[in-house]
């Protein structure tokens, strides 16, 4: 789901016993690809994780952006964990690229890493 | 006898009967394979590649070329793989890889399956709901599972490979990490395939060894033996071996009553030439026949080839050939060589000569080889002297000519390589021609060509050629003697010159299922002399063979004893008729020998090691006063029972003064002549 101005969506995930990819960045950034790949479904996803793009960075509060992303401007993906929303793991969204595909593979480690929290 | 010649005698005694091991080093990859050792009758392993055992590295210092071996021992072989091998390093190399890629594979699917397994049971809790503790249980370990799974497809196809992107596309198509196991399986398939192909590879690559054993008896066939796991060979039966020398084998039998027979004939007929009943002359040639019948045929063959080769009359005919044929080439050169080249001309005046003279080489050659034939008769002469001066001396003179006729033998194999040279000749000729005919193609060159092949089939040529053929074909004859000489003298030598055949039956075996081996000398039928050869013949692809040729010479070591048949000098301590002289008689002793191993250094074995002393009883028949006799005594005796002594009591003898109490000096004549080269089996 991409958040823009609201982000209702992202708050009632983040009270659920859901792990949950935040991506921070245009849709055409590599945060958009990687979100937009990620909605294709089927890749793996599971019933318990959730996937948002927040195209409007400032709608990510300033203690978010410290505990999901440690205060790094150049990270623009955070996985927080299922149960804690704590971040399990956080870094630039190419990472989760592979070429012009998606780093599906990647992104179900990161996920099952969240899964844990 | 002069100082010098009781030096020599010495000498060549020693060398006849103190035979040692022999060792060369390690020249192969071969060698360095085989490790022996031997293991004696009571267990006790003894070293052979290498002067301490070492059983733990097996390290090859040394080739035996031969080792003394004793005859009831065993010869143990390790074989070890040669340092590096190009199959074994594809096996060990490519081919381990892809086993452990297809094993990472293997495991990536069970967890592949364990992983899908967890996945529709979680899903499952998940839609149907469970408590929650229960279904956090569930995600964590499937969690685990996925987190295992990637982290080891990874390390398998890191991020950025090709498989590592089409897995990806795989799952991202709809199917997740489950769409992966046909993609797996791909993997496994191409796997097992490439397995194939690298040992379809090692097939046609792999490095073989080659073991074949034989047993070398002077005079006879190799004899292939058996070599445990490296041939289809029979194994040989315990071959029946008393080392007390009284239980004899049928051919031990056989072989002491000939000699018996022999000896006996021998006195005899020195006997009779000391009666003057029969001439110096008329005895040797039978002396030698008794000794040794086939060697005293082929001295007569020889001769008579001798004497037609050497016949200046035919040498004169064959030279006067090759002259006529020589002026017919250069009178034909001369007339046609207008307008050639000087170095042409030179050439080809100068081939003709240059073929004589290779010719007349050649029957130099083969007169050389004929004369040492001839000097085998010199043998025969030399038995003169043992009436003469029946003293060591003359032993001496017989080993040393026979060696020398051996060595001037061996010397005059090249003569066997004859007609290589006249083909040469004739092919030199014919090649000028040619290439002289490309040179220049006018008028004149094609008729010098014209004219050298006039004269090659000209009945000059023919003539000369048909003589040296006839020739020739008496040197062939010849050669064939030289070989069989060889075969008879051959047995003093240490060497085996001897090519052995391949044995069908024998394996090349995979250097990678190389197994040690042994062979057991119990259960082969050697006597003392005879040689075990083993050969090691290792293959690898693209290279010529290796070969690798150990040599055991059979022996006993330790305590041993044997029937020995003698011709000693006896004579009676009292006669009464006054004529207590020397005289030949046959004797058969029961000798006790010792024989210490290399490695022993004590006082002991410094006391048997050189002079080889023996002690045994013997029997023996006398003559003295016209009265035969039987009588036994002691004998004691060195150098491997060279040189014997003894004393005994007649008891045909009633009286004191009948010559009851003898003593004898003497020879085990048999062993001597076959030390010297000479004596059949």
């Amino acid at each position: 789901m991409i958040i823009g101005d609201d982000r209702a969506e992202l708050d009632a995930a983040l009270g659920k016993r859901v792990s949950i990819c935040v991506l921070v960045g245009a849709e055409t950034a590599d945060a958009g690809k990687v979100h937009a790949f990620l909605d294709k479904k089927g890749w793996g996803d599971e019933p318990w994780n959730r996937w948002f793009l927040v195209t409007n960075a400032d709608k990510i509060t300033s203690d978010e952006r410290t505990a999901w992303f440690g205060g790094n401007a150049v990270k623009d993906y955070a996985f927080l964990g299922r149960k804690t929303k704590a971040s399990a793991s956080s870094g630039p969204a190419g990472d989760l690229l592979d070429g012009e595909d998606c780093d599906y593979m990647e992104c179900i480690k990161k996920f099952a890493e969240a899964d844990k929290k | 006898m002069s100082p010098r010649a009781g030096l020599v005698l010495l000498l060549a005694l020693l060398a006849s009967c103190t035979q040692r091991s022999v060792y060369v080093d390690p020249a192969s990859s071969t060698d360095r394979m085989l490790y022996f050792f031997e293991v004696d009758r009571n267990g006790v392993k003894h070293p052979i590649s290498s002067k301490e055992l070492d059983l733990e590295n097996k390290e090859t210092k040394r080739v035996p070329n031969p080792a003394l071996v004793d005859i009831d021992s065993l010869l143990e072989i390790k074989v070890r793989k040669p340092p590096s091998d190009p199959a074994a390093e594809l096996v060990g190399g490519n081919a381990q890889d892809l086993l452990d890629e297809k094993d990472q594979i293997l495991a990536l699917m069970e967890l592949l399956d364990e992983l899908t397994a967890a996945r529709a049971k979680t899903l499952d809790a998940h839609r149907t709901g469970v408590p929650v503790a229960e279904l956090d249980a569930l995600i964590e370990n499937l969690a685990d599972l996925k987190i295992k799974f990637v982290d080891a497809f990874k390390e398998l196809h890191p991020k950025g490979s090709d498989a590592h992107k089409a897995a990806n596309k795989l799952v991202g198509s709809g199917g997740g990490l489950g769409a992966l196991k046909p993609f797996l399986q791909e993997e496994i398939d191409a796997i097992q395939a490439r397995d194939q192909a690298i040992k379809d590879e090692v097939k046609t690559r792999s490095t073989t060894l080659r073991l074949e054993a034989f047993l070398d008896s002077p005079g006879e066939e190799l004899v292939a033996l058996h070599v445990d796991k490296y041939d289809s060979l029979d194994e040989q039966r315990l071959a029946v071996r008393d080392r007390a020398g009284l239980n004899l084998s049928e051919t031990e039998r056989a072989e002491l009553t000939k000699q018996m027979e022999k000896t006996e004939a021998i006195a005899q007929t020195l006997n009779a030439v000391k009666a003057k009943e029969i001439s110096i002359k008329e005895a040797l040639p039978q002396t030698l026949g008794i000794v040794s019948p086939k060697l005293a045929a082929l001295v007569e063959r020889a001769q008579i080839l001798a004497e037609k080769l050497t016949d200046p009359e035919r040498l004169a005919k064959v030279k006067e050939d090759f002259e006529k044929a020589a002026q017919a080439a250069k009178t034909a050169a001369e007339d046609t060589a207008q307008g050639l080249s000087a170095d042409f001309r030179a050439k080809a005046e100068a081939l003709p000569d240059e073929l004589v003279g290779q010719l007349t080489t050649d029957a130099d050659a083969a007169k050389l080889a004929l004369q040492a034939l001839v000097k085998a008769q010199a043998l025969v002469d030399s038995w003169k002297s043992l009436k003469e001066d029946p003293d060591p001396t003359t032993m001496l003179n017989i080993a040393t000519q026979s060696k020398e006729v051996y060595n001037d033998l061996r010397g005059s194999e090249a003569i066997l390589d004859l007609p290589g040279w006249i083909a040469d000749a004739f092919e030199k000729t014919t090649t000028l021609i040619k290439l002289e005919a490309k040179a220049g193609a006018d008028e004149t060159t094609k008729r010098v060509v014209a004219e050298f092949e006039t004269w090659l089939n000209g009945p000059e040529v023919a003539a000369a050629y048909e003589h040296l053929r006839g020739y020739y074909a008496d040197v062939q004859e010849a050669s064939e003697i030289i070989q069989e000489v060889q075969l008879i003298v051959g047995l003093g030598d240490t060497k085996v010159d001897r090519v052995a055949p391949e044995v069908p039956e024998a394996f090349d075996v995979d250097i990678e299922q190389l197994q040690d081996t042994s062979l057991d000398l119990k259960r082969v039928a050697s006597k003392d002399g005879d040689t075990i050869l083993v050969r090691g013949t290792l293959k690898a692809p693209g290279r010529d063979p290796v070969e690798s040729t150990a040599n055991f010479k059979i022996t006993h070591y330790g305590w041993y004893a044997k029937l020995v048949a003698s011709v000693v000098l006896v004579r009676p301590d009292e006669v009464a008729s006054g004529d207590n002289d020397y005289r030949f008689a046959p004797a058969l002793g029961w000798m006790h020998h010792y024989r210490p191993r290399p490695e022993d250094d004590g006082a002991t074995a410094g006391f048997f090691r050189p002079l080889r002393p023996a002690a045994g009883i013997h029997a023996i028949f006398l003559n003295f006063d016209n009265e035969d006799g039987f009588g036994l005594g002691g004998t004691v005796s060195f150098w491997e029972d060279r040189l014997q002594v003894g004393s005994g009591y007649n008891f045909s003898a009633d009286n004191s003064d009948e010559g009851r109490i003898y003593y004898f000096v003497g020879s085990d004549l048999f062993g001597m002549l076959q030390a010297v080269g000479i004596g059949d089996q």
